[in-house]
């Protein structure tokens, strides 16, 4: 059977548009809405924001602020989702802003698969100062 | 780890998969008879919530720790240096030096009998659609991924930056897995497309098409192939077993081991 033409058209709307919406969701445009209840974050007694920090996270950052570490994914497989975490706790943890997932190791993917979602790494407190002083060091 | 979490997150990947590509597969048919419940889906399905449930973390880790290590290979001053430059011009080394390296280690998956162990879990898929496309060894997924970000890890690139990038070349991995024909044109140089990753699982295990997503590399060094039709059958020529379990010990084991295990059965 023929499909027409406005199917067709659909479908690639469709298709584009989730996409879209899922290029957009892994750099954390969505993260707003995903995880507000931004006024209940804490912050540093210092001004610096909440980040979530790995292990080496000082040899990524140029400065105190977060920053996200990606990756390639494999080609075979992709993560979709980023995390789905409804508990309230969790919604205090993200949410402040749309590069709340900041320290999450993402990966790039290789031809064969891609994690399309996965949870993120526990947030941490990290104060800039601290950091900033660390980073000194050499 | 919060268990009910990851299995929220599966079950919306798999919703959100389904939601992308099966219309694409109904509508855009590359075999027009292969149906969505087809032969071995539910192995494929096994491989999907493997991904998601128990591998994908035990990948992650490893990879942190390799990260750990590999970073410290370059001076801290170099890394910042590079972080320095313009996006634009991370975004292209980044992805040229990490296609390089994968396109050549994807090359010697295929040439080394030890490496082809592991990998030929994927090409074993004799039907291929997005599902198929998660088929792949834990062990396979660490050596690949591994590769790909290697410049990342090494360098310290930025890929945060970049990481609408990375997100495209995620979803798009499972696309050209994907039982879709649609025609793109000039565009499949650059992002690839299925009709050629498909050429890459023809029965033959050399057939071409190593390059990662877009085919630069392949042309390059002259392993491109592209005919004006979709190969006859996928799959591999060797014997391989049918389930999930099998297919994770199988790569693993010494064939004596392996036969006694089977002769057991």
């Amino acid at each position: 059977m023929k499909q027409s033409k406005y199917i067709k058209g659909l479908t690639i709307t469709v298709f584009v548009t989730l996409i879209a919406a899922f290029i957009l969701y892994r750099a954390g445009y969505f993260d707003n809405y995903l995880y507000h209840e931004s006024a209940d974050l804490q912050t540093s007694p210092n001004g610096g924001t909440i980040s979530q920090h790995s292990k080496d996270s000082l040899s990524f950052s140029k400065d105190s602020l977060p920053r996200k570490k990606v990756m390639f994914s494999s080609s075979k497989s992709a993560v979709v989702t980023d995390n789905i975490d409804f508990s309230a706790d969790q919604k205090k943890k993200f949410g402040d802003t749309a590069k709340a997932n900041q320290g999450e190791l993402q990966i790039m993917s290789s031809s064969k698969s891609a994690v399309i979602f996965h949870p993120k790494p526990e947030l941490q407190i990290v104060d800039s100062v601290l950091l900033k002083g660390a980073k000194k060091k050499p | 780890m919060n268990y009910v979490n990851l299995i929220l997150a599966t079950g919306a990947s798999l919703l959100f998969l389904v939601l992308v590509f099966v219309p694409m597969e109904k509508i855009f048919p590359a075999k027009p008879g292969q149906k969505i419940f087809r032969k071995r889906w539910f192995l494929d399905l096994c491989y999907l919530l493997g991904q998601y449930l128990l591998w994908s973390g035990l990948v992650l880790e490893i990879l942190t720790y390799f990260n750990d290590w590999l970073n410290k290979i370059i001076s801290q001053p170099v890394r910042i240096s590079i972080q320095s430059q313009p996006l634009w011009l991370q975004a292209i080394e980044v992805l040229f030096i990490s296609d390089f390296i994968i396109y050549w280690g994807h090359r010697l998956q295929h040439k080394v009998d030890f490496l082809w162990r592991f990998h030929k879990v994927h090409h074993s898929a004799e039907s291929l659609d997005w599902l198929a496309a998660h088929r792949e060894h834990p062990l396979d997924s660490i050596y690949t991924v591994g590769l790909i970000n290697l410049p990342a890890f090494i360098f310290g690139f930025d890929l945060g930056a970049i990481s609408m990038i990375v997100a495209f070349r995620g979803i798009w991995a499972i696309y050209i897995h994907s039982n879709v024909r649609l025609p793109i044109g000039r565009l499949k140089m650059l992002i690839g497309a299925p009709e050629l990753h498909h050429w890459h699982h023809d029965l033959e295990r050399d057939r071409g098409n190593y390059a990662n997503i877009s085919p630069i590399m392949d042309l390059l060094f002259g392993t491109y192939t592209c005919p004006d039709k979709e190969p006859e059958q996928y799959g591999i020529k060797e014997d391989f077993p049918k389930t999930y379990v099998g297919q994770m010990l199988y790569p693993m084991l010494p064939k004596t081991i392996w036969n006694k295990l089977v002769k057991k059965k």
